[in-house]
């Protein structure tokens, strides 16, 4: 599942909430069954947090960090699901298999992201939060992530929540896909019914007379039929049929989301 | 409960290598020894108050005191002010039982550390400048166990003070001040009736003047006393007071921490980051 929405939509805000890292304003959290602020350290073993480290631990070796890391949920394993994942395997899994013994301080900027993923899912967790993980990747980078994600669904189970702005990647990698914008639910639907939900209307635009005139619709075909079979049909020129981008109406829809909040507030 | 030591002794044992081959960490400490030693070393022709003993004995005691104050305080100020903005003390928080193990580690590793800082001072202290208990190996004995019990004090209240300095950058003012008052005031150096009277009563009240009385209890002759308060040894008093110390301290350690692990988030750390990336280019 992908949090979709614009910078201020109240992403990071959501995720930490269900972290257990923020206390929400209002409202009950439900995570795994339990409240994330109140739950203890076996509900800490089922749940995997991607942070965007800078330079902690600096002076270890990603296979060190993975199997101290890991080590700590040695005693939350299960038959269903052992705890913790072997290290080694874990940085082939993410590609540092090379760089399992250089200091982390020499990794970078995407090395350290994956590794940041590793930590987070050396404890198979069934639940995994993710904060922006591509920000500031390059494309292979970006894509070799994407391959990850997947396999972690498919093969562990695991439930993945990821923020993005970026709405090609929310389309990829989520099976369902929630809109934020101003704080809000504007949107939440599975990626292939995302196009439907953005209430993609097709524009078409012509010209009568001297006058342009502009037509958003879903039935495009139908209304140019009509409008040329009209009694004006004759006279029309300039007909142009466009269909905007889901980009575009994506960005309709945050646009329009965040008037009416500030609408409602002024109100208030 | 056990594999929480288990877990913060393998974190500490890594943390103790990697500082070794890290050399900031224990050059630090060699310096520290080598400035006490030569203190020792320019002192060592001096009678002090008639005893009878080397001056490298009498020193040592007030020379152990000012290393746990220092070291003890300062190791998990520092390494907590940073961690919490590095991101340490979040991932750390995020795995199960991780603050606790956290917390256990810097323990550890603040005892670690001190221990090569202590065989480089105290070996060539007694081997060659004289320095001995006046008990025999019961005082040095007894000297560890007091510096044991102030270390539960000190290294609780230098997390404390980690937890609540503002930031890494201004830990050195905000956390040194108090340590460094607290040194002056404690009497390791110079016996607390010298200081003005409104103050002696606040100094016998810190935790440092008992850690200092104990350890000269334990390893100077017995009528070293004449120059403490009273003109007494006061053993089990200084155990007491450390001890009450010892569960405040642990207490007001344990509040903190969780205050600054409820303020921590991943946006918290990442405004951190800016704040020190703006500093940087300032």
């Amino acid at each position: 599942m992908t949090l979709l929405g614009p910078n201020g939509a109240g992403k990071t805000t959501t995720i930490e909430i269900l972290e257990g890292m923020r206390r929400p304003s209002a409202g009950s959290v439900d995570v795994l069954g339990s409240d994330p602020l109140r739950a203890g350290d076996a509900w800490r073993a089922r749940v995997g947090i991607v942070m965007q480290s800078w330079r902690d631990h600096a002076r270890w070796s990603p296979r060190d960090l993975l199997a101290f890391m890991g080590s700590l949920y040695s005693e939350y394993g299960t038959v269903a699901r052992p705890r913790p994942r072997d290290a080694d395997t874990l940085l082939d899994l993410v590609g540092l298999a090379d760089k399992a013994d250089a200091k982390i301080r020499t990794l970078s900027g995407g090395q350290r992201r994956r590794l940041d993923v590793a930590v987070g899912i050396v404890g198979r967790p069934e639940v995994l939060f993710l904060d922006e993980p591509t920000a500031g990747l390059d494309p292979d980078a970006r894509r070799g992530f994407h391959e990850l994600i997947h396999a972690l669904v498919d093969e562990e189970e695991t439930t993945v929540l990821l923020t993005t702005h970026d709405l090609g990647e929310a389309e990829r990698l989520a099976d369902r896909v929630v809109i934020l914008a101003g704080g809000r639910i504007v949107a939440d639907a599975t990626a292939d019914a995302l196009a439907d939900t953005l209430g993609r209307e097709t524009q078409v635009r012509w010209s009568l007379d001297g006058h342009v005139h502009v037509h958003a619709t879903h039935a495009a075909t139908r209304f140019v039929r009509d409008l040329l079979n009209g009694p004006e049909g004759s006279r029309i020129g300039g007909l142009e049929v466009r269909r905007p981008s889901l980009e575009d109406s994506y960005l309709a829809l945050v646009d329009s989301a965040l008037e009416a909040s500030i609408t409602t507030e002024e109100a208030a | 409960m056990s594999a929480v030591y288990a877990h913060a002794w393998n974190r500490a044992w890594r943390e103790f290598i990697l500082s070794h081959e890290g050399s900031q960490d224990q050059t630090f400490y060699l310096i520290g020894a080598l400035v006490a030693l030569g203190f020792l070393w320019t002192g060592r022709d001096r009678d002090v108050a008639g005893l009878d003993i080397a001056y490298a004995s009498v020193a040592m005691p007030a020379i152990l005191t000012m290393i746990a104050a220092m070291g003890f305080t300062m190791g998990p100020m520092f390494a907590i002010a940073q961690e919490r903005e590095d991101g340490t003390v979040l991932r750390m928080r995020n795995a199960p039982r991780g603050l606790s193990v956290y917390l256990t580690a810097q323990v550890f590793l603040n005892i670690l550390g001190a221990v090569p800082m202590l065989v480089v001072l105290i070996v060539p202290a007694v081997g060659f400048l004289g320095a001995q208990s006046a008990h025999g190996a019961v005082g040095w004995i007894a000297a560890a166990g007091f510096l044991v019990l102030g270390a539960v004090v000190l290294l609780s209240l230098g997390i404390a003070l980690g937890c609540l300095v503002p930031d890494a950058r201004r830990a050195a003012t905000w956390g040194l001040i108090p340590v460094v008052l607290m040194m002056v005031v404690s009497g390791v150096f110079n016996p607390v009736q010298n200081l003005w009277g409104w103050l002696q009563p606040i100094a016998q009240s810190l935790p440092l003047y008992w850690l200092g009385h104990g350890m000269r209890w334990s390893l100077l002759p017995d009528e070293a006393a004449s120059v403490e308060v009273g003109g007494q040894w006061r053993p089990v008093a200084a155990v007491a007071v450390l001890a009450v110390w010892a569960v405040a301290s642990v207490i007001a350690a344990r509040l903190a921490l969780r205050h600054v692990a409820a303020h921590q988030s991943g946006s918290a750390v990442a405004r951190a980051r800016d704040d020190v990336a703006q500093a940087a280019v300032r």
